[in-house]
């Protein structure tokens, strides 16, 4: 049906099917229709110019793509020597790049462009950087520095760090000002600001590992606590050689640690502050056998595990002292427990099922659920100070793993393999696992070794180490 | 109603009459005549009475459809099918024949397909004497089977052994020793995708160099896969098929250069093509490192719009947040700085795009996904 506005008339035009044949154009020409020619032409007009900014305005539309495969690689970054702002501060300046490049490094996720391909050098802090110079040799990050010293033993370092191809500084630049024997904690703080500057997660760097030092024998091997930085260095003995220890485990402020020894002839668990190397046992119920301590996010009570008789059972007693709580109570073996950073819930691992598997309850107890459902054996769960994951010892087929899991069982990834891996603790920022790697045979021996949670950048942390403990970032 | 009691009533009387008289139009001769025979009852002294008194003569009797002497040799002893198989030998001719085709002559009638070995013995004394001869009759015997043509040596099948077999490769103690040796780190290599130790082969000795992974080919510009329209047949065999040809042929050749970009005013009015665009993702891409995001960084989708010089190189002024998703606060500002040095290190020289199409690619939004690489 053709729409002959022109000569409709008013009543034919009210025909209801009239009107909804023509629809809205009837309406229109009624509206243009009554205006005055001016009007009219105004309208058109209007018509127009808006048609031909709908044009242009699609025209000016972004183009617009999707990328969605980029690249893993660790960030290439310069740190050229700091500069020396004071007399004496020479081996400090070139000290403190050295130990800034060795832990960015060390993460795996950034790359140092050695000095050799420099093209030119930092010679002043405040002078502007010669950007060019650095894109030529693709560093995408540089890190500045400068050192001085001053009385009783006193260094002040200050860095910052620029985005090259960006041309400007990441952040605001930092100063630190400390004793000259913790220079490294000073460098360690350097790159944790430049780390979580350009990661987007805490650092890890300045914080501490306790573990069981070994040396000597497999068949009489010697056992002392002994706690060093992260990286193996500074490296100081907590405890002699007379006694088995086993376990030590930080407490979440990083001045105490709590520990099994065979002191006594029967494990026992004590507690040493870090300050004043002084221990107190926590645990000493004749008749009794109590190992695997951990301590509660807040510090105040203790987990572990008390065999009496034949059966081993989850405790928990407050670090004051009092009356133990009993957290498990069944026929079988429940050890190894690890709390949520929230202290809500507690891992564990139990033969409840027939074989070892991880076990999640409530933190007073409770029924358990099973949340380790992959073949083998899982042991020595331990939750990430993030909360998300748990790392975990797994034997199968011959063969150990450490792995991570959700904190539901699912999404298991297995990060290493070896003859003997075993006894994962989380870095502070839960990015990086330490654990124990053992080598077979009489003449082997056990390493601390770390891996990234993605499996990436594992590495020989110290030798003749194990069951090792990470301390919180330190203060 | 009476027309039917009428037809009925006629139906009736016919079927009656035809029952009476109707055996006079039956021949009677396939009727045989009833014999019958006389019995009578005797006593056994009587039945004794007519037994013959004396030895059993041992005489044969006839013997049953007995061929006479003079005919010659039943057939059935030249039908050995029942009684013999048939001769393996035929394949062997097969098999014999040389394996370069040469012309074959049509097979004479070999005298092999009567062998010895399969010919039954000829009974012997007389053929009279044959007292069973279960199928009488003469089988044609049956055609010698003789490969028409060479046949191939078909290889035997492998089967499966259904023995279990123990394995060789089970000792993992041995695998482990091999990976005693300290792991010292190394350079990380570039990558887009992770392994881990635990996915390594169990064989200390590494089996390949880790090497980043292949990145996908760039299509090549639009331009130059664009073929010379084919040459027109001669003798279309419908009207208009050529037409129909010509143009899905021209059409398939340009695939690359399909419209992707409905943006219409750019300077040469042509879209960008999908060649173009693909370069343009590529060269960006090469220059996007997420290796040092973190977790949460790395669960971003960060979209980054700029405009570009007609150079198309980025303004780097112009470089700015559009929007993200899947994080917020500093996850953002480091998914996005991660970006915007993709774009600037890589649009540094120019993306390369024609500068006939400016119009099109001034302004550009370009999405960052991360996620696929996320640690989960």
């Amino acid at each position: 049906m053709s729409c002959d506005f022109a000569n409709m008339t008013p009543t034919s035009r009210k025909l209801p099917n009239e009107i909804d044949a023509c629809g809205g154009a009837l309406q229109f020409w009624d509206a243009v229709k009554g205006y005055p020619y001016m009007k009219r032409f105004f309208v058109v007009l209007t018509l127009v110019m808006a048609s031909v900014w709908a044009s242009v305005a699609a025209a000016q539309e972004p183009l617009r793509i999707e990328l969605d495969n980029p690249n893993i690689e660790p960030l290439p970054f310069a740190a050229p020597n700091f500069v020396a702002e004071t007399a004496g501060a020479d081996q400090f300046a070139a000290d403190l790049a050295r130990v800034v490049a060795a832990d960015l490094s060390n993460s795996g996720l950034f790359r140092e462009i050695p000095k050799e391909a420099f093209i030119s050098n930092i010679t002043s802090f405040d002078s502007p950087v010669q950007f060019a110079d650095w894109k030529a040799i693709n560093a995408q990050a540089l890190v500045t520095g400068s050192v001085s010293t001053a009385g009783d033993n006193q260094i002040v370092v200050k860095f910052r760090l620029f985005d090259v191809f960006s041309e400007q500084q990441l952040g605001e630049g930092l100063q630190f000002v400390g004793s000259t024997d913790g220079w490294r904690r000073m460098a360690h703080k350097v790159a944790d600001a430049v780390y979580s500057r350009i990661t987007g997660e805490g650092g890890y760097f300045d914080s501490r590992v306790v573990y069981v030092s070994e040396s000597g024998p497999k068949n009489a091997r010697a056992k002392r606590i002994a706690i060093m930085d992260y990286d193996g260095e500074n490296n100081q003995f907590l405890t002699t050689d007379q006694s088995i220890v086993l376990a030590p485990r930080f407490s979440p402020n990083g001045n105490r640690v709590i520990y099994t020894s065979y002191e006594t002839g029967f494990p026992k668990i004590y507690v040493l502050d870090v300050g004043t190397v002084s221990r107190q046992v926590l645990q000493d119920q004749p008749g009794t056998m109590s190992f695997a301590p951990r301590f509660a996010p807040d510090g105040q009570s203790v987990v572990y595990s008390l065999t009496t008789g034949s059966n081993t059972d989850l405790y928990k007693m407050s670090i004051a002292g009092g009356a133990p709580a009993q957290l498990t109570s069944d026929p079988t073996i429940e050890t190894a427990p690890s709390f949520s950073p929230d202290g809500s819930r507690i891992v564990f691992e139990s033969d409840r099922s027939g074989t070892q598997q991880l076990y999640v309850m409530g933190a007073n107890g409770g029924e358990a659920t099973r949340i380790s459902f992959g073949q083998g054996r899982y042991g020595t769960p331990v939750w990430s100070p993030r909360g998300d994951l748990i790392a975990f010892t797994k034997q199968n087929r011959g063969r150990f793993h450490i792995g991570v899991m959700n904190t539901d069982g699912s999404g298991e990834r297995l990060l290493t393999a070896s003859f003997l891996d075993e006894g994962p603790t989380w870095s502070p920022n839960g990015r990086v696992i330490m654990f124990t790697r053992e080598t077979s045979g009489e003449g082997g021996s056990s390493t601390l070794h770390s891996v990234d949670i993605s499996g990436r950048n594992l590495r020989a942390v110290r030798q003749g180490g194990s069951d090792p403990s990470w301390s919180p970032l330190l203060k | 109603m009476k027309t039917g009691t009428y037809i009925s009533g006629a139906g009736h009387a016919g079927l009656f009459v035809w029952l009476l008289i109707g055996g006079f139009f039956v021949s009677h001769d396939d009727f045989e005549a009833i014999t019958a025979t006389d019995v009578s009852i005797i006593t056994e002294d009587q039945l004794d009475a007519l037994r013959p008194s004396g030895p059993e003569t041992g005489e044969a009797p006839p013997a049953l459809n007995a061929p006479a002497a003079d005919e010659p040799a039943p057939a059935v002893v030249e039908t050995p099918d029942d009684v013999v198989e048939p001769p393996e030998e035929a394949p062997q001719l097969a098999e014999a024949q040389p394996e370069t085709p040469v012309e074959i002559e049509e097979p004479a009638q070999p005298d092999v397909v009567e062998p010895d070995v399969a010919a039954p013995e000829e009974p012997e004394g007389d053929p009279g004497d044959v007292v069973v001869v279960p199928d009488a009759e003469p089988v044609p015997r049956q055609e010698d089977v003789i490969a028409p043509e060479i046949t191939e040596v078909v290889e035997p099948e492998v089967e499966v052994d259904e023995v279990a077999q123990t394995e060789t490769a089970s000792d993992e103690a041995a695998e482990v020793v091999q990976e005693e040796v300290d792991t010292t780190t190394t350079e990380a290599p570039t990558t887009t995708e992770i392994v881990t130790e635990a996915d390594e082969p169990a064989t200390g000795a590494p089996t390949k160099s880790v090497r980043p992974g292949r990145k996908p080919t760039p299509p090549a510009p639009a331009e130059t896969e664009v073929a010379e329209p084919t040459e027109p047949t001669e003798t279309p065999a419908v009207p208009g098929l050529e037409d129909l040809i010509n143009e899905a042929v021209t059409e398939a050749n340009q695939d690359n250069a399909v419209e992707d970009n409905a943006s219409p005013g750019g300077g040469s009015g042509e879209p960008i093509t999908r060649a173009e665009k693909g370069a343009f993702i590529l060269a960006i891409q090469k220059c996007w490192n997420v290796g040092a995001l973190g977790s949460d960084a790395l669960k971003v989708t960060v979209i980054v719009g700029f405009t570009m010089t007609p150079d198309a190189k980025p303004e780097i002024g112009s470089i700015r947040l559009v929007g993200a998703e899947g994080g917020t606060g500093g996850a953002v500002d480091r998914a996005y700085e991660a970006a915007r040095r993709a774009i600037i290190r890589c649009g540094s020289a120019g993306f390369g795009l024609p500068p006939e199409k400016y119009n099109i690619w001034r302004g550009v939004e370009v999405k960052f996904n991360a996620t696929t690489k996320e640690i989960r």
